[in-house]
Formats: C-alpha cells, sequence, structure tokens
C-alpha cells in the first residue's frame, strides 16, 4: 500500500487568516500545506483596494492588496506550498488526524493532517433580498459582488445605485461607485442607526455629499428586464414600513449591503459546535474549536472589522495547530481543561468562548456591545462564581477591569487576560459590562 | 461669533467627533505677524493625530486615492493604484476622469510609479500590489 503524506498543519483558505496561521505554524516547525479555491492568494483583500488596513500591525496605512502583499511575501519566503485552485469538499476525522478530499483540474486528491485550520472567511448574507417585493430583475446585486466587478473586473453595475444597508462594504462601494462616474441615489439603512463605522459614514458619504436615509428601507423593486426603480418606504421603531411614506428612485441598479457571516460549511460537517452570536466555531483561547485538532481563524470564526485582528488570532491558532501536531506525533496530545465564558450586560459577543486553564498561552478577548453606548462602560473579568447576578460583587478578585469611553457595535474591542490569572479558574469566567450611568 | 465646524476624524477606526473653533488670529508676541495656528482650536481629538487632521480639514480638506487602472500584458484586468501623499478632496473626481486613460503595462511591482504629477498637484500613482506579464494578453483589457 502507498503510503501517503501527513502534513502536520492543512490550512484552508489564503485569505491573512490563513496566510498568518500557516507562517507561524511553519515558523513552529511544521510541515504545512494551504489549499486555496482561488487562482491568487489574498482572500477577499484582493478586491479591498481602499486603504486604512494594517494601522495596528504596520503602523500603517496601507490597501488590502498591499497588507496581502506582505502576507504573501512572508509565505513564499518560507517556501510555504499552496494548492491553488482547489477546492475542499470533504473532510473525515480519524484516530490520528483528518482526511481531506480536494477537487481541482487535475480531479479529485487526499489529503491528510493532524491539525486542520479553517481561514475560510465569510459570506455575505442576501436573506434580506427575500423580503423585498416585486419584480425579480437584473441588477440587484451584493455589495462585495459589485467590489469584485469594479476593482477586480472593472465592471461596472450600472450607471445609477440605490444602495441597501450601511454596513462598511456598501459605504465604501457608494465612493467607489461615485469615483468610477455612476451616480449614486442613496445609501438607506432600516435602522435608526448606521452599521458602518463613522468614519466610513464622513469620507465614503458625507464627502461626495450623497443622501443618507436612516429608518428606510427598500420595499419594492420595479423593472422588467433589469431593475428601473426602487420604491422606498420610511419604517417605524419596529422596522415595519410606514403607510404612506413610499417614495419612487429611478435607479438601474440596486447593491445590498447587508452584513456578513462566518463560511464555516466545512466546521459543520465536522460536527463543530458554533456560537449562535457569532455564526462561527467556539474557541478557547488557542482558537482551537470544541473538536480535537480543529482550529478556525479570522473571519470564519467572527467577523471583523480590522485585518490586523483577522491576522493576530490567526498567528495564535497557527502555533497551536502546530503544538498540536506535535503532541498528536509522539501520541501524546495535550489534554484541554476547558472552561466557559459567561457573558453579562449589553454584550453582542466575546471571542474566545472558552478559556483552556492547561494552557500556558494569555487570552485575547475581543468583543462587541450589542447597542452605542456613547457614555462608556466598564468592563470587569473574573471567576463567575464571584459575580452577582446584577454585576461584579467584588473587585479585589477580578482578573481585567477596563473602563472604555464608547463603545459601538460596528467597532470590536480587545483586551488580555494573562494565563497566569485564569489558570486557578475552577468555574466559569465572567465577562460583565456595565454601561456609564445606567442602574 | 466664531465659526464651529463638527466633523468625525478619519485618521484611524475610533472616528472621534471633533470640534474645530476657527478665531481672529491674534497677532504673535514676537513677529506681530497673525497666528493661524492657534486660531484654530480643536476639541475631541483623543490624540494628537487628531488634532493636525481637524486643523487641515477645517481649512482644506485632504483625501487619499484609491482606485484602478486598466492593464496591458497582464494576468489580469485592472491594477489597484493609490496616490502617493494626499490630494484636496474637490479633485478627487478630476483625477479618476484622467486616470480613465492610463494603461498600467506589465509587468509592474508594487509601489511602483504608474502616472507622474496628477494633475500638476506633484502628487504620483503608485501600483499597490505586483503585474505578472500574461504572454496571452499582448492587447489592452477593455
Ligand atoms: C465582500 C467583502 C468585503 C470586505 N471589505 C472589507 C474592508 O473593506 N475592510 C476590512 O477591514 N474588512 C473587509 N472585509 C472583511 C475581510 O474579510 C477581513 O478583513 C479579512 O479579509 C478576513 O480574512 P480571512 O482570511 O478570514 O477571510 P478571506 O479574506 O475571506 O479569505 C478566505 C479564503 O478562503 C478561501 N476558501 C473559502 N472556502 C474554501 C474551501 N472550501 N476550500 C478552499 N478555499 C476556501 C476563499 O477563497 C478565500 O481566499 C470584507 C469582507 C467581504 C466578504
Ligand atoms: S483623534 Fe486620534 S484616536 Fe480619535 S479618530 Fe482621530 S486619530 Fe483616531
Amino acid at each position: 500500500m502507498k503510503r501517503e503524506t501527513i502534513y502536520d498543519v492543512i490550512v484552508l483558505g489564503a485569505g491573512p487568516a490563513g496566510l498568518a496561521a500557516a507562517v507561524a505554524a511553519t515558523d513552529s516547525g511544521s510541515s504545512v500545506l494551504v489549499v486555496e479555491r482561488e487562482e491568487r492568494p489574498g482572500g477577499i483583500l484582493k478586491q479591498c483596494i481602499h486603504d486604512g488596513f494594517g494601522l495596528v500591525r504596520y503602523k500603517e496605512k496601507l490597501t488590502g492588496p498591499e497588507y496581502a502583499r506582505r502576507d504573501i511575501a512572508a509565505a513564499e519566503s518560507r517556501g510555504l506550498y499552496l494548492l491553488a485552485e482547489t477546492f475542499v469538499s470533504r473532510v473525515e476525522k480519524g484516530q490520528d488526524g483528518f482526511a481531506l478530499t480536494c477537487v481541482n483540474r487535475d480531479g479529485l486528491h487526499d489529503l491528510r493532517c493532524r491539525s486542520l485550520v479553517l481561514a475560510t472567511g465569510c459570506r455575505e448574507r442576501t436573506d434580506r433580498q427575500v423580503f423585498i417585493h416585486g419584480d425579480r430583475p437584473a441588477g440587484v446585486y451584493t455589495a462585495g459582488l459589485a467590489q469584485a466587478m469594479v476593482n477586480l473586473h472593472g465592471l461596472l453595475p450600472g450607471r445609477t445605485a440605490a444602495i441597501l444597508g450601511s454596513g462598511d462594504i456598501g459605504l465604501i462601494m457608494a465612493r467607489r461607485l461615485t469615483l468610477e462616474g455612476v451616480a449614486v441615489a442613496g445609501v438607506f439603512e432600516v435602522k435608526a442607526e448606521v452599521s458602518g463605522l463613522t468614519r466610513n459614514v464622513q469620507q465614503c458619504v458625507r464627502d461626495f455629499g450623497i443622501p443618507l436615509g436612516l429608518s428606510t428601507t427598500v420595499s419594492r423593486v420595479f423593472g422588467r428586464q433589469r431593475v428601473e426603480a426602487v420604491e422606498l418606504s420610511r419604517v417605524d421603531e419596529r422596522l415595519r414600513p410606514l403607510p404612506g411614506s413610499a417614495s419612487l428612485v429611478d435607479c438601474d441598479c440596486l447593491i445590498l449591503s447587508v452584513g456578513l457571516i462566518p463560511e464555516n460549511e466545512i466546521a459543520v460537517s465536522l460536527g463543530v459546535p458554533l456560537d449562535p452570536a457569532t455564526r462561527g466555531p467556539q474557541v478557547d483561547q488557542n482558537m482551537h474549536s470544541l473538536i480535537d485538532g480543529v482550529f478556525a481563524c479570522g473571519n470564519a470564526v467572527h467577523v471583523n472589522d480590522l485585518v490586523d485582528y483577522v491576522s493576530e488570532s490567526a498567528e495564535t491558532a497557527g502555533r497551536a495547530a502546530a503544538a498540536w501536531a506535535r503532541g498528536l506525533a509522539v501520541g501524546q496530545p495535550t489534554p484541554r481543561r476547558l472552561q466557559p465564558v459567561k457573558t453579562q450586560g449589553p454584550l453582542l459577543y466575546a471571542v474566545p468562548q472558552f478559556v483552556d486553564t492547561a494552557s500556558p498561552v494569555d487570552t485575547i478577548c475581543y468583543f462587541r456591545s450589542n447597542r452605542t453606548l456613547a457614555s462608556g462602560a466598564r468592563l470587569a473579568v473574573g471567576p463567575a462564581a464571584k459575580f452577582a447576578a446584577t454585576g461584579p460583587a467584588t473587585t479585589a478578585e477580578n482578573f481585567v477591569e477596563r473602563k472604555f469611553e464608547v463603545l459601538r457595535p460596528p467597532e470590536m474591542e480587545r483586551f488580555v487576560l494573562p494565563a497566569a490569572r485564569s489558570a486557578g479558574l475552577t468555574g466559569a469566567l465572567q465577562l460583565a459590562l456595565k454601561p456609564e450611568g445606567e442602574a | 461669533m466664531s465659526p464651529v465646524k463638527q466633523f468625525t476624524c478619519i485618521v484611524c477606526p475610533r472616528g472621534c467627533l471633533l470640534t474645530v473653533e476657527i478665531t481672529e488670529p491674534a497677532a504673535d508676541a514676537v513677529s506681530g505677524a497673525p497666528n493661524y495656528l492657534d486660531a484654530v482650536r480643536v476639541v475631541g481629538a483623543a490624540c494628537g493625530r487628531g488634532v493636525v487632521y481637524g486643523r487641515q480639514e477645517a481649512t482644506a480638506p485632504l483625501r487619499s486615492l484609491t482606485t484602478t487602472l486598466r492593464t496591458s500584458g497582464a494576468d489580469r484586468p485592472r491594477l489597484p493604484v493609490r496616490s502617493s501623499a494626499d490630494l484636496p478632496l474637490e479633485r478627487l473626481l478630476d483625477a479618476c476622469i484622467a486616470l480613465d486613460t492610463v494603461v498600467a503595462q506589465a509587468p509592474l511591482r508594487c509601489g511602483d510609479v504608474v502616472m507622474a504629477d496628477l494633475l500638476g498637484l506633484g502628487i504620483d500613482m503608485l501600483a499597490s500590489d505586483d503585474l505578472a506579464v500574461c504572454p496571452a494578453n499582448g492587447a489592452s483589457h477593455g
């Protein structure tokens, strides 16, 4: 029988997360293979031609392709093996690792590895489309698809565009289309608040005098072959269209920017438990999922607003995947001691969802508030047993205490919990967020 | 009354709300010349970069420009490019029109100048990615 190569680590996806994980695993002494379905590495950054990437990691304002280039250069200098234009269709867990089935131009391939890193990024939500009544003409695109058309292929989606949803990609596309000579009739958001970053409202919308309609939605699309107009409606507090508030806007394309969700088909097929709040795998501070040997990082875990933190989580995953593979190779994988992370107060989510108290690795915790806390908030982190139902009972036993000037859902926050502090945990860890000036 | 302007700092993702107050410049104690710098007061910036940005924004807003160019002889149809420095906000659209006819000839390296002295502003457009040659694509991509 032919002996197949067993890689220590196989990384799925060659976006910034996959590349950083692969580089970190290689530097930890592992044999690594990266599998990518597209022709070129770089992931979604290839189409994000605007700048603002890398401020944290490189202290420089880079464009998406420039940021990706640095990761690609780091991978190339280590002679990292990238299997491009290859789609991973199936993964099975065995005794000593994983068996992968991949498809590419040359046919089907079987690959084996000890640790698996899921760095498959996120995809755009399209479910909101379903709620729009009217015709189904051509000219309705998701913001990411429109971004790929314009930036990678040089094609314009239309002459006059309406944008539904105020996520960052939608805001960025409002500017991009304006610069390409497309008239942007407006950016419309069903909620009373913009969902993208404030700076993008300024530099992508206000800078060009583009109308921004809050508490407004597209209630109908008109057009037989191609979009000819959309009907806008104001909505009430419960987001239902207000009768008599409808108005028509002429446009030949409608761009939907209604949010992103982690891409996790493979995680689900392996039975990896997901967090309903992030819609990505639940992980510990090593980005290790609840299935031994399966790691995840980047947007596959939760949708990040800064690629810098995608890279950070990926380096953690890469190092940990290498350590796990080393343990398996000698038949002694390090057992984990997982304690859950509980949240209290106006938190949308916190990653990681578990802390491995047996691991010497510090916990980098990322979280978002579930609403705008304009007067700031205090965060207390400590053993859940010490917390009262209403909030932190004592302060002396808290591991971390932080004060935030302002918290907004689009802006992810981060803190570090040293391993020395969490090592003694015998029960759940609690994250309690208390808004300032609220009882 | 002195004019007050409010805007969001776009230097970093934190997006501080800046309030900029422009007062009548006082005469400098030493030279006697009007002191314009102190006449612009910036409130609300969490860091020094915001103060610099606020002063600039209140007087002459500047923006970076990122866009793509048509390519020739390359392995793909568009090349992402960026400006070497920020340009006046009101010139962004003119700049894009001027760049419409520029073709990036492969091969290029990230950082190469693809158009010098954009609109006579003394600012260059730089490739923000490598561009590899594809022999099959001799003609320019449309
Ligand atoms: C349309 C869009 C636009 C965005 N714009 C911005 C922006 O402007 N600014 C910003 O900060 N962030 C933006 N983001 C977020 C951005 O995705 C992250 O900052 C970062 O790129 C995430 O990195 P990643 O490596 O986790 O995912 P990605 O960059 O998405 O990389 C995932 C990679 O995995 C590959 N892959 C997926 N499934 C498989 C499979 N089964 N087999 C093989 N390969 C697979 C994909 O082809 C892709 O290359 C955007 C996201 C999207 C979807
Ligand atoms: S003032 Fe400083 S911290 Fe605030 S947005 Fe500007 S650069 Fe960021």
